[in-house]
């Protein structure tokens, strides 16, 4: 048996820790080994002395129980535990409410669109020659500078840059 | 009667010796030792139902002795040792041996010298005194041999010393 095992069994054994049947194979085992035997009874009166130089003072009987006042400590106990329980029924009962009343609160209608109804902008009128025309452009250029000379012939674009509306400039 | 009040006070019957005695081992507490008890088992009262859960009704009451002893001594104002070993009694005639021991007990660390008190005075199994404490069975265990191993060897150095 190997000497660690060995010293934690005899502890066991002198604390009374070992089952009955575990007792007896190390008594068997101590009958047998002398050293064992001999570091067995060192640990025993080891823990003797250990009782003894530890021994409580003589102690007088204690007073009787003060049942009065462990039924006032109940009656607390029972009735904070009953406070908690309604507590918490309350609480069940209010989230019960709430999600009760989400779902069937009535649902906000997407009435104001027709209510006042939008009015989009109105668009510039394309020419149907389209966008970049010659026509169209002399046309709103006639509109902005309030003549009516609408002879395209007499115009050209003039594109300075790709991201600039182009020019209209009269042809020589 | 209600079950629980008879239930406290068979165990009162059984174990409020010990307890007491628990108390009274600490220096700081010995002279409130008989509230302190009666505290313990108020507490017990009001956490009831973690009696049935426990490993033994003795487990249980030393637990909360504990806590309660704890409680008090942090209430106290930090002069002194707060725990300490109960003087010998006074008729006892001392042995060098015993005083020795004393010492080596007194060096121990506190929680080793607490496990040890638990089994050495209070006979609590190794399961019961993992439960008062709130540590592993292999802990209390551990801790007990260790604390045997340094009172062994304190021993032995005194022997040898001439």
């Amino acid at each position: 048996m190997k000497s660690e095992m060995l010293e934690t069994l005899l502890l066991d054994r002198a604390l009374g820790e070992l089952s009955p049947e575990v007792a007896a194979l190390l008594d068997a085992h101590l009958a047998q080994n002398p050293d064992a035997a001999r570091r067995a009874a060192e640990l025993a009166g080891t823990l003797q002395l250990a009782r003894a130089a530890t021994a409580a003072p003589v102690a007088s009987a204690p007073h009787p129980l003060d049942v009065g006042r462990l039924r006032r400590a109940q009656r607390t106990q029972r009735s904070a535990a009953r406070r908690v329980e309604i507590f918490r029924l309350a609480a069940c009962l209010a989230l019960g409410l709430g999600l009760g009343w989400l779902a069937h609160a009535p649902q906000p209608r997407l009435e104001i669109a027709a209510a006042t109804p939008h009015r989009a902008t109105p668009l510039p009128a394309v020419s149907p020659a389209g966008f970049w025309s010659v026509a169209r452009i002399v046309a709103e250029e006639q509109a902005r500078r309030g003549t009516n000379d609408r002879n395209e012939t007499r115009y050209a674009l003039r594109w300075e840059s790709p991201t600039k509306q182009p020019r209209l400039e009269e042809k020589p | 009667m209600d079950d629980a009040v008879l239930q406290l006070e068979s165990l009162y019957r059984d174990l409020s010796p010990a307890l007491l005695a628990y108390f009274r081992r600490q220096r700081a507490l010995a002279g409130s030792a008989e509230d302190l008890l009666q505290d313990t088992f108020v507490r017990a009262i009001r956490g009831f139902g973690r009696l049935h859960a426990s490993i033994s009704p003795r487990a249980y009451l030393f637990g909360i002795a504990r806590h309660v002893g704890l409680d008090a001594l942090r209430s106290l104002p930090p002069t002194g040792e707060l725990v300490s070993e109960p003087a010998a009694p006074a008729a006892a005639p001392e042995d060098a041996r015993i005083e020795s021991m004393r010492q080596a007990i007194a060096a121990l660390p506190d929680a080793q010298r607490e496990t040890l008190h638990l089994k050495l005075h209070h006979e609590l199994s190794y399961e019961e005194i993992a439960e008062v404490l709130g540590i592993p069975v292999g802990t209390v265990r551990s801790r007990l041999h260790h604390a045997v191993s340094q009172l062994r060897a304190a021993l032995t150095s005194g022997n040898s010393t001439p």
